[in-house]
């Protein structure tokens, strides 16, 4: 870069910052306003520092405001608010009532799930945080329900577990999709999850036929019928590819016999025999693939496939990668 | 006493409980309910169990705490990483009369385990429902169990301190438990903790089976060469450990390997690389593959060769689930439970120690090592003292 254009850049930056600055400067003094301006919330009056110290703490809480110029306040302010205790605590006291707009609890719980990374300093605030997602396991928005089911899911917490098993076996309503319930499940391999992963696969739809798949790459009795999706050739070709991975996991020496298999069979999918073939030379154990002449052998009649030039690409690579003496 | 075999619901064994624990001869009943191996918690999940282990260790707060159950208590507290199960643990040790100075230990252990990893529990029911109509954490309970035991947990009053000062790591009403604590504690003439160790001090040894044909299971390791127990674990004494690399509790396989190859750096230094030889073997063969069973041990630092191997049981595991007596169960998917299991056997593949149940030593197993060697016809070569001699098979009552 020349002088000149470093000086032109630099200058540029200078501007934005300046710029962003006096926004932020504009925002807060309207904010200031806007406190002062507005009766005290009762309901929230807790967390409520006084207007002219925490404009934002008192626009925050004040239920009576346009749900917009609260929400504004997380959208601006929301990273750097977060790092204090006392709003930590407004923000779950938002989330957790009802009666409070839906948009705002939702940007609420979007913040706090943000200051939740910041592991160490909220470590205080982990349980308080984990009883107000049990709590909106319930709640009648269905954006916070979701949101809350799936945080809980991540960290394999029992409660939600429960919930969701629960409801799965008719025991009480479902918070979220059966099919998403099942997914979330599955993202802890210790639990009985494989009944309802076959379950899924039963779906219409080849992407969530999919996602079973893939997790039924965590359960050594999946090997059959992970097999048996790879072999169907009237199942869709992503879901075969996604069932040579979750077998390629699992057992990678079956799933290197089936692949052989495949990717030399004239009649099957292109896609397929080229993910197959490609995972064999790229994944596989080499010495023991090019020590299977007849494999070879086969591989050598794909290579001049006009048919399917990707995968005849593929094979003339792999021979490529051991030249015939 | 002896356990139920029959299959129970979650329901139903908790309904068992609430029976023992107002039972005459209760504590003993909930005790023998303690072992992980038993039948009736086959094929639960692991939540389940962990939901299932809380109340049950609580239930001793009623009955009193017997001797059988303390190790199992001390492990909860320690390796616990649930904190419904480390709760339970807490709160059961309210039916000792005084703590001994590892138990003072544990509970220390299971504050720091539980920052961070706290959570609202209830014991109301051994299924509770959110939410909760008598709601507690579990770092709630330690603190409270540290309180019961008044001037006797006099001893950790230092500890205590230095922890009601980090505001950072605990949340507001668990600082006040604390300093409650504090509170009682200044105004308590300050008495030892009871003497002693609160359970097994020692290593357990076995006698080995009549009749066993572990020998004869087929091992695969870490490059998939295959070979039998009794190839590799005859002719040499060995330290081996068990684990599984889906472990989901930092406490236990994942630390227990890694102390493994502490261990073997220990033996190393020492000159007895060697003498002795290393092995770990999963609880979970289907999914531990070669592949994995070597990431696993390198992620750790495990340094492979011809006598530090990793195993996956192909023909034969259980016999060497029943020759171990492995404190190990299996829910649906793959294990629900284990204990830390850590054996050395002797140049015959008899257990010649056992490190079980609470997490083992480095220095305890070393010890054990160099005291096989000293009851075996072990000579020393040279000024780096290395064994050098056949080691010969001990009798357990020799160790």
């Amino acid at each position: 870069m020349s002088e000149q254009a470093a000086e032109r850049l630099e200058a540029e930056l200078r501007r934005q910052t300046d710029a962003a600055r006096a926004a932020q400067s504009r925002y807060l003094s309207e904010l200031a306003a806007t406190a002062a301006a507005n009766r005290p919330d009762p309901g929230l009056e807790t967390f409520r520092s006084q207007p002219e110290q925490e404009p934002a703490m008192a626009v925050l809480t004040d239920t009576a405001l346009p749900a917009e110029q609260r929400v504004e306040v997380l959208r601006r302010l929301g990273a750097s608010l977060s790092r204090r205790a006392e709003y930590i605590e407004a923000l779950l006291a938002i989330v957790r009532d009802r009666g409070d707009d839906a948009a705002v609890r939702s940007v609420a719980l979007q913040t706090l799930g943000g200051a939740a990374f910041q592991v160490v300093r909220f470590r205080p605030h982990q349980q308080a945080y984990d009883d107000v997602l049990h709590d909106l396991v319930d709640d009648p928005v269905p954006e916070l329900r979701e949101t809350a089911v799936g945080v809980l899911a991540q960290q394999h917490d029992p409660v939600v577990q429960a919930t969701l098993l629960g409801a799965l076996r008719g025991d009480g309503p479902l918070p979220v999709e059966r099919e998403r319930a099942i997914l979330l499940l599955a993202e802890d391999d210790h639990l009985d999850n494989l009944p309802w992963l076959q379950e899924l696969y039963r779906n219409d739809s080849a992407s969530v036929r999919a996602e079973a798949v893939r997790f039924m790459g965590s359960y050594p009795d999946a090997e059959p019928t992970l097999e048996g999706i790879l072999r169907n050739k009237d199942e869709a070709p992503s879901v075969r590819q996604q069932s040579g991975a979750a077998l390629r996991f699992l057992t990678p020496e079956r799933f290197e016999a089936v692949a052989k298999e495949i990717s030399t069979d004239p009649s099957d999918d292109p896609d397929v025999r080229t993910a197959c073939l490609s995972a064999l030379q790229h994944l596989g154990d080499t010495d023991r693939l090019y020590a299977d002449a007849d494999f070879v052998n086969r591989v050598r009649e794909v290579r001049g496939d006009e048919s399917a030039p990707q995968l005849a690409q593929v094979a003339r690579d792999l021979l490529a990668q051991r030249p015939e003496p | 006493m002896t356990a139920p075999n029959a299959p129970m619901s979650e329901t139903d064994l908790g309904a068992l409980i609430d029976r023992l624990r107002h039972a005459p001869g209760g504590a003993d009943e909930l005790a023998a309910l303690l072992p992980e191996s038993l039948p009736i918690y086959r094929n639960r999940s692991a939540a389940e169990m962990g939901r299932l282990r809380g109340y049950l260790l609580a239930a001793f707060a009623d009955t009193g705490v017997p001797q059988a159950a303390l190790p199992f208590v001390l492990e909860s507290l320690a390796t616990g990483h649930v904190a419904v199960e480390v709760a339970g643990a807490a709160v059961g040790l309210r039916g000792l009369a005084a703590p001994t100075a590892d138990i003072l230990a544990a509970l220390l252990r299971a504050v720091d385990n539980l920052a961070g990893a706290d959570a609202t529990i209830s014991f109301e029911q051994c299924q509770p429902v959110w939410p909760y109509r008598r709601p507690t954490t579990a770092l709630t309970e330690v603190v409270r169990t540290v309180g019961h035991f008044g001037s006797r947990a006099a001893a950790i009053r230092p500890q205590l301190e230095l922890l009601a000062r980090q505001r950072e790591r605990f949340p507001g009403p668990v600082l006040k438990e604390i300093q409650d604590v504090l509170d009682r504690l200044a105004g308590c003439v300050p008495e030892p903790p009871a003497p002693g160790h609160s359970c097994c001090a020692g290593p357990a040894l076995r006698e080995q089976p009549p009749g066993d044909t572990t020998m004869h299971a087929v091992l695969e390791d870490q490059d998939a060469r295959a070979t039998s127990f009794g190839e590799f674990f005859r002719g040499r004494p060995s330290i081996v450990a068990f684990f599984y690399t889906r472990c989901d509790n930092p406490y236990k396989c994942s630390l227990t390997i890694s102390k493994l190859a502490a261990l073997q750096n220990r033996l190393a230094e020492r000159g007895m690389a060697g003498a002795v030889r290393l092995a770990a073997i999963t609880y979970d063969p289907d999914f531990d593959l070669p592949n994995r069973l070597r990431r696993y041990g390198a992620d750790r630092g495990v340094r492979f060769g011809e006598d530090a191997r990793f195993f996956r049981v192909t023909t034969g595991f259980q016999e060497i689930r029943q020759r171990f007596d492995l404190g190990v169960n299996y829910g649906p998917s793959t294990v629900n439970r284990h204990r830390s299991e850590v054996y050395l056997l002797n140049d015959e593949g008899g257990i010649a120690a056992a490190f079980t149940r609470q997490q083992w030593d480095v220095a305890a197993v070393l010890a054990a090592v160099e005291n096989l060697a000293q009851t075996s016809s072990t000579g020393m070569d040279g000024p780096s003292g290395r064994i050098v001699t056949v080691w010969k098979s001990n009798s357990v009552s020799s160790v």
